[in-house]
């Protein structure tokens, strides 16, 4: 104990990253990285403007039209490019919303129980039960005027229940660990006790519900604009595969038409639940594939440490004392 | 052997060896590095004998018993040495190199092994007959199902479970049953050998009197042999014939179970055996061990125990002692320890016997208990506390009554300054809801409570943050009781900067060293900055006690402060907290489950059951000479290695449900000397000689004097 | 009981939110498209219809509360209005005639996803660390692909250039719906393509969920012990550990079925399949808002009996919820 001198701000600067260690989340980052880089570089490697009519229809892959054209002889390739950015905006804004009233619900039932709890847990639990997609699309169809604006409205409104719950559930069991007791106990305002010592407990529940949610709004989004009730004059990858759907681009056999704009949401949804799946492991290092963790490291997040001491201060077997200290040794 | 085979013979040849281990090496395997988790540990284990492996977190105990059943799992890797089972007849088996089919049928036929959480070893969503009659199905296929069916009521009367709880599932079961299930379970194919991990640590002191009464009864009986694995020494010292005790992963010393605790030989047995307080004998300063049981990535060179000890010498950071016999004339070859103190590098000292130190009066008995205490700090007068059963919206829109947990119902005490009161209870019996009441963590239900004669009524105010200022509490759970995410530092600036006891930022600074040289944590430097997972158990303790004083508090509530740490450092901690009472004038309520440790550490005792208090009193009187037939079975179900037999009077059945306590006397349904009286009317307070009081029928309420005869 | 009787008192609450959500949300949002619509097709709808319009999509003089009763008095009645697309069909016999094909093809091919998605999970989990492990990046892909991508992507290679499967429909267009052969055997070919989809992007959910709980429940005590008991490792893997780890997959049934309900109404629209999803789908095209809410209105009940039957197994596999009964 004595000559751990390391120094301290670095060590716990250190720890806090540690989880970009964990190949999951590299590799989901890189994923994700890669289309943020794109949406904002798109306009730069365009090549074409996505809504210029050429001669050249329903052309495959060339040198020219790198994913061919469509029928109006516009270029595949630069409508993904050009299409990234409002996806992305849509699923990060509405997600970002979503998150917030997520935190805000979650916290407050959480923490101040009561009938209050009771009335936010059943309100969102109506909300995760009903079936998102219908909903979703009947709010739409109501909607005056179909811009980015309402479809992240709307889906913030249908996307928050789940990281509510989830918050919600984490709240419980960190508002009845000691240290919420014993800052109440010296006399801690509630706001500090939610702001300064919950809230940072739940970093890595917050992040997952976030990108849980980005992955539904990418989706819903998508859904919508395939539906053709988002701003289908406005180039996104939904749109993309709602006038591929319009101009019989399968009966044309135009694969390459309709098969980049989902490879990317596919590629774009795994990139974030390898993230997830890397939090996840972090907060509850058994999921590891491996029974023998391969990666070195030393440092980790203080929260996987925070769920480590728990387990272990519960049930106290030497057993598990050592299972949860070699998983502390290694890493996550 | 058929299902009905209950030919044991007990008393076989008590020198036959069963099972013998020699120089087993368990390595946890992680990829950076190899933890000696357990090292060149050999014991032999006789038919019918019961040794005791003894050990702190670290010790490897565990991991031991794990090696030998062949359960390790990754990262835990057996490196070296030999497990042997000699069986009645044939020749003796290597356990280590069983094909899994062998060790199949070794497991449970002839080995069988009880975990410590009985909740987590039974299938929750499995009967207990299922859980019982798959053993007997695995192990005897030609058994008929009628056979099996008969074996396993057979099995549950056995351990004391009544036939019709065998369709139970395990939630519907409470803590001892569970735990009889598993020895059920364990002893379904008449094994040789049983290990028990801890087998009654989750339980309450009177529970775990009466599984370990039974097992005992049952070892005579059926005459298998145990391997006792336990972190509590004074456990072992009743029911074991040999005792092992275990230091980062080897052996540092054997002996029988007498020599162990008369003539300790190693430094560490003999600090263990100081370090928890008994029943019997002079009312003693115990020291505890300094310092914290060492990390397995960190070993010590030489004799990994010598940062600690108190026999340091010189060599002791250099070689590493090899288990030797005791070379001290009268101990017995038998007697194996390893310490250079008898390896001949150094002169021998003589550690003296476990219990009879030189006249030290016990920091308790330093305060002269004749002399008036003066006025209450704190008074709390018929408290109340019941928590909200919860209810469905269907009751409620009934307005049915509503159901309460009456956790704590009308607790009256005064808490002095300079004065240690003991608040001693079985979990469930609302001790720790009156601490968390008294530190207003929860809504008192009814009752009033006086700090220094004014009453708080509102939750705001100046006098309600007077209150919180000047009553802290410590809590159980070091390993809770601190954010991860914060640093010392920030923990102890808290309470400074919320009630403005310091102003800039270097009064600040000043005050958190002052208060880690209070809780004997220095130099600050070195410990400021640290996160709570960089502490031990203990040094966060101290941090939580620092937290506390930083208040400059006058009534400090501490909630079992030490029953989470490492046996060796707790009375570090408790004799800390004594200290600072004393000195500060403290007012300190300390919660317990241990009545022995409530003599050693208070002045004062209450008793608490089910909601109420039952007992009071001068500690040594109320420890010693209990009035109350339950402080009676509390002291009886104390550890006492001078006992005789470890069965003792037997409660009936477990603590009541406090929805719906008991009319009259709550103890009546589980008391052994139960009148009529108690069943109907709830019996008054009854003052005995000596300050002692009780509230029970056996005495009567005008002089105190015992009721003759019902 | 007591666990079931309050899960189905939670489903009635819930539907009773859907049901005044979607009396709310006419009324709420801005404009009333609706009522542009009636006067649209003013002269050929009698005066009763229009009345019940007025009462389902609030373009009425008659105050909030005495518009609620009279909505759930359409409701009791069976009344959600008429359909503007088929008109002059009312939305109910549209929605029935529609939700038997929803209900065989999302329910049969969410079962087959379910049971083999769970029993693939159990078997990865089982043997972690193993080649096994591949699964997981591959399930991570197919869980976050749109459901009607992979449906064109399928419909693409299946029906256009290999020419298996038909492109579009529910049946052969000289089939006579009802109960005779040539018109089951082309229900089953026509629904093979959509089953398949929704089973492909379906079943990595299930896959990964159990597979998660099976390596957290394989750690626990009373697996050890099973072990130790010497019993056999199937009884070990099935009794022991995958009927505890299946537990909080069936209890997050609401959630994930929710999902497979959306993506499967995104599969009908591109396989033209005549369910649920497709009369959806002409609604959202035509502005058919009657015929929009009362196909919400209809999943939604749908997907909450589905939760109950959900939850009675949970009950079944679960006793700690038999508790107090």
């Amino acid at each position: 104990m004595e000559n751990v001198t390391t120094p301290r701000r670095r060590r716990s600067l250190w720890s806090r990253l540690s989880w970009l260690h964990s190949w999951k989340i590299s590799t989901g980052l890189g994923i994700v990285g890669f289309f943020v880089l794109m949406a904002i570089f798109g306009p730069l490697i365009a090549r074409y403007n996505p809504s210029a009519t050429g001669n050249a229809m329903i052309v495959a892959p060339s040198g020219a039209h790198w994913l061919g054209t469509t029928q109006s002889g516009q270029d595949v390739f630069a409508q993904l490019v050009i299409g990234s950015r409002p996806t992305l905006i849509v699923a990060f804004v509405s997600a970002t919303v979503a998150t917030i009233v997520s935190v805000a619900v979650g916290l407050a039932g959480g923490y101040l129980g009561g009938v209050s709890d009771e009335l936010l847990s059943v309100l969102s639990n109506i909300f995760l039960v009903i079936p998102a997609l219908p909903l979703v699309i009947v709010l739409a169809g109501y909607l005056p005027n179909k811009g980015d604006i309402s479809v992240m409205l709307v889906i913030a409104l249908t996307g928050w229940a789940w990281g509510a719950r989830v918050i919600r559930a984490q709240t419980l069991s960190i508002r009845r660990r000691d240290f919420i007791e014993a800052a109440r106990a010296v006399g801690e305002s509630t706001p500090r006790i939610l702001f300064w010592e919950i809230l940072p407990n739940e970093t890595a529940i917050v992040t997952a519900s976030f990108l849980f949610t980005v992955i539904f709004a990418v989706l819903t989004a998508a859904g919508l604009a395939f539906l053709g009730l988002a701003n289908v004059s406005e180039w996104s990858w939904g749109t993309m595969l709602y006038w591929a759907q319009n101009d019989s681009a399968l009966q044309s056999g135009a694969w390459w038409w309709f098969v980049p704009p989902g490879l990317c949401i596919a590629l774009l949804g795994t990139g974030l639940s390898m993230m997830n799946f890397g939090f996840d492991e972090i907060m509850n290092p058994r999921l590891r594939s491996t029974g023998r963790p391969k990666t070195k490291r030393k440092g980790r997040s203080p929260v996987v440490l925070a769920e480590l001491t728990r387990a272990n201060a519960s049930d106290g077997t030497e057993f598990t004392t050592v299972r949860t200290a070699t998983s502390e040794l290694d890493g996550s | 052997m058929t299902l009905q085979d209950e030919v044991a013979t007990p008393t076989a040849n008590l020198n036959e060896v069963v099972l013998e281990i020699t120089n087993l090496d368990v390595d946890y395997e992680l990829s950076s590095e190899s933890l000696p988790a357990v090292r060149d540990v050999s014991f032999q284990l006789r038919r019918g004998q019961v040794v005791g492996i003894a050990g702190e977190s670290g010790s490897g105990k565990s991991t031991l018993a794990y090696a030998v059943t062949r359960l390790l799992r990754s990262p835990g890797v057996i490196t070296g040495g030999a497990v042997t089972y000699h069986p009645r007849e044939g020749a003796p088996v290597d356990v280590l190199a069983m094909s899994p089919d062998e060790l199949r049928d070794f497991r449970w036929d002839e080995l069988a092994i009880v975990f410590q959480s009985a909740m987590n070893a039974l299938n929750p969503v499995l009967r207990l007959r299922t859980q019982i009659l798959d053993v007997l199905a695995a192990h005897r296929p030609d058994s008929s199902r009628l056979e099996r069916e008969g074996r396993m009521r057979e099995l549950l009367s056995l351990v004391g479970i009544s036939v019709d709880r065998a369709g139970a599932y395990p939630h519907e079961l409470s803590g001892g049953m569970r735990q009889r299930a598993m020895i059920a379970i364990a002893l379904a194919l008449e094994p040789e050998v049983i290990i028990l991990d801890e087998p009654t640590t989750a339980l309450d002191v009177v529970m775990q009197r009466q599984i370990l009464a039974k097992l005992m009864e049952l070892r005579d009986r059926l005459g298998f042999s145990i391997i006792f694995i336990t972190h509590d020494l004074s456990l072992l010292l009743e029911v074991a014939d040999e005792i092992a005790v275990m230091y980062a992963g080897r052996i540092i010393e054997r002996g029988s179970s007498n020599e162990i605790y008369r003539t300790p030989r190693h430094p560490y047995s003999y600090g263990l055996l100081n370090s928890f307080p008994l029943l019997h004998g002079p009312r003693q300063m115990l020291t505890g061990i300094v310092g914290f049981p060492p990390d397995l990535r960190q070993l010590p060179e030489g004799c990994p125990f010598h940062p600690r000890c108190a026999h340091v010498h010189e060599g002791c950071d250099l070689h590493r002692p090899e288990l030797i016999v005791s070379p001290v004339v009268g101990d017995s070859p038998n007697h194996v320890v390893a310490c250079s103190l008898y390896d001949g590098r150094a002169i021998p000292v003589q550690l003296g016997s476990a219990r009879v130190h030189d006249e030290l009066t016990s920091v308790a008995a330093s305060v002269d208990l004749s002399e008036p205490p003066g006025d209450a700090v704190l008074k709390v007068t018929e408290l109340q506390k019941f928590f909200p059963v919860h209810q469905q919206v269907a009751r409620r829109v009934r307005r049915a009554p509503n159901r309460v947990v009456r956790a704590v119902d009308g607790v009256s005490l005064e808490l002095f300054a300079g004065r240690v009161t003991a608040l001693v209870g079985e979990s469930g019996s609302g001790k720790s809801t009156i601490g968390r009441v008294l530190a207003y963590l929860y809504r008192a239900t009814g009752g009033t409570i006086t700090l220094d004669g004014a009453t708080v009524r509102a939750r705001r105010g100046r006098r309600f943050r007077n209150y919180v200022r000047k009553v802290q509490i410590v809590l159980q759970d070091p390993f809770s009781s601190l954010n991860p995410l914060h640093t010392v530092g920030y923990h102890l600036s808290r309470p400074l900067k919320i009630h403005g006891l310091a102003h800039s930022s270097s009064e600040i600074d000043e005050r958190i060293a002052q208060l880690l040289a209070d809780v004997h944590l220095s130099p600050p430097d070195q410990f400021v900055h640290k996160y709570p997972h960089e502490l031990s158990g203990g040094q966060r303790q101290r941090i939580a006690l620092a937290r506390a004083l930083a208040t400059r508090p006058s009534v400090i509530l501490a909630d079992e402060p030490v029953s989470m740490l490492d046996v060796s450092t707790r009375l570090g901690v408790l004799n800390l907290m004594r200290g600072l009472a004393t000195e500060r004038q403290l007012a300190l309520l300390y919660i317990t489950h241990d009545i022995a440790s409530a003599r050693y550490f208070a002045d004062t005792t209450l008793v608490m059951y089910a909601g109420r208090l039952i007992e009071g009193g001068p500690s040594e009187t109320v420890a010693l000479h209990p009035a109350h037939p339950y402080t009676q079975l509390l002291r009886d179900s104390a550890p006492n290695p001078e006992k005789e037999s470890i069965v003792t009077r037997v409660a009936i059945g477990d603590p009541p449900s406090l929805i719906d306590p008991p009319a009259g006397c709550r103890f009546h349904p589980r008391c052994p000397q139960v009148m009529d009286v108690c069943r109907t009317e709830v019996p008054p307070r009854v003052d005995l000689a000596d300050g002692q009081w009780t509230t029970c029928w056996l005495y009567d309420p005008r002089d105190g004097s015992e009721v003759p005869d019902r | 009981m007591r666990y079931l009787a309050r899960r189905i008192g939670f489903y009635m609450l819930t539907a009773w939110a859907a049901i005044t959500l979607n009396f709310l949300i006419p009324r709420f949002m801005p404009g009333n498209p609706v009522e542009l619509l009636i006067s649209h097709f003013k002269g050929r709808m009698s005066p009763a219809a229009v009345k019940s319009l007025g009462a389902l999509f609030g373009i009425s003089h008659q105050g909030m509360l005495s518009q609620y009763a009279s909505y759930w008095s359409n409701l009791f009645h069976g009344n959600l209005g008429i359909s503007f697309t088929y008109f002059p069909s009312s939305v109910t016999s549209i929605v029935l005639a529609a939700l038997p094909w929803t209900l065989v093809l999302v329910g049969v091919a969410t079962i087959i996803s379910f049971v083999l998605g769970t029993v693939a999970g159990v078997v990865v989990g089982a043997r972690r660390g193993s080649w096994l492990d591949i699964t997981l990046p591959i399930s991570t892909f197919f869980s976050a692909i749109p459901y009607f991508w992979f449906a064109l992507v399928i419909l693409y290679f299946l029906a256009v250039v290999v020419n298996w499967f038909p492109l579009s429909g529910g049946y052969g267009a000289v089939d006579v719906i009802g109960w005779n052969w040539p018109f089951l055997l082309s229900a089953a070919y026509h629904s093979v393509l959509p089953a398949i989809t929704i089973i492909v992007t379906s079943i990595a959910g299930w896959l990964l969920g159990m597979r998660n709980m099976m390596v957290v429940t394989l750690d626990e005590d009373y697996i050890i012990l099973a072990e130790a008991k010497g019993l056999s490792k199937a009884r070990i893997n099935f009794l022991y550990a995958a009927r505890n780890a299946i537990l909080p997959s069936l209890a997050s049934f609401a959630l994930s079925l929710g999902f497979v309900v959306s993506g499967a109404i995104l599969v009908e629209i591109v396989f033209s399949y005549p369910g649920i999803g497709y009369v959806l789908f002409a609604a959202v095209n035509n502005d058919d808002y009657p015929l929009m809410q009362g196909v919400f209105l209809i999943i939604t009940l749908a997907v909450l009996l589905a939760n109950i039957v959900a939850d009675v197994f949970y009950v079944l596999l679960d006793p700690r919820t038999r508790q107090g009964a």
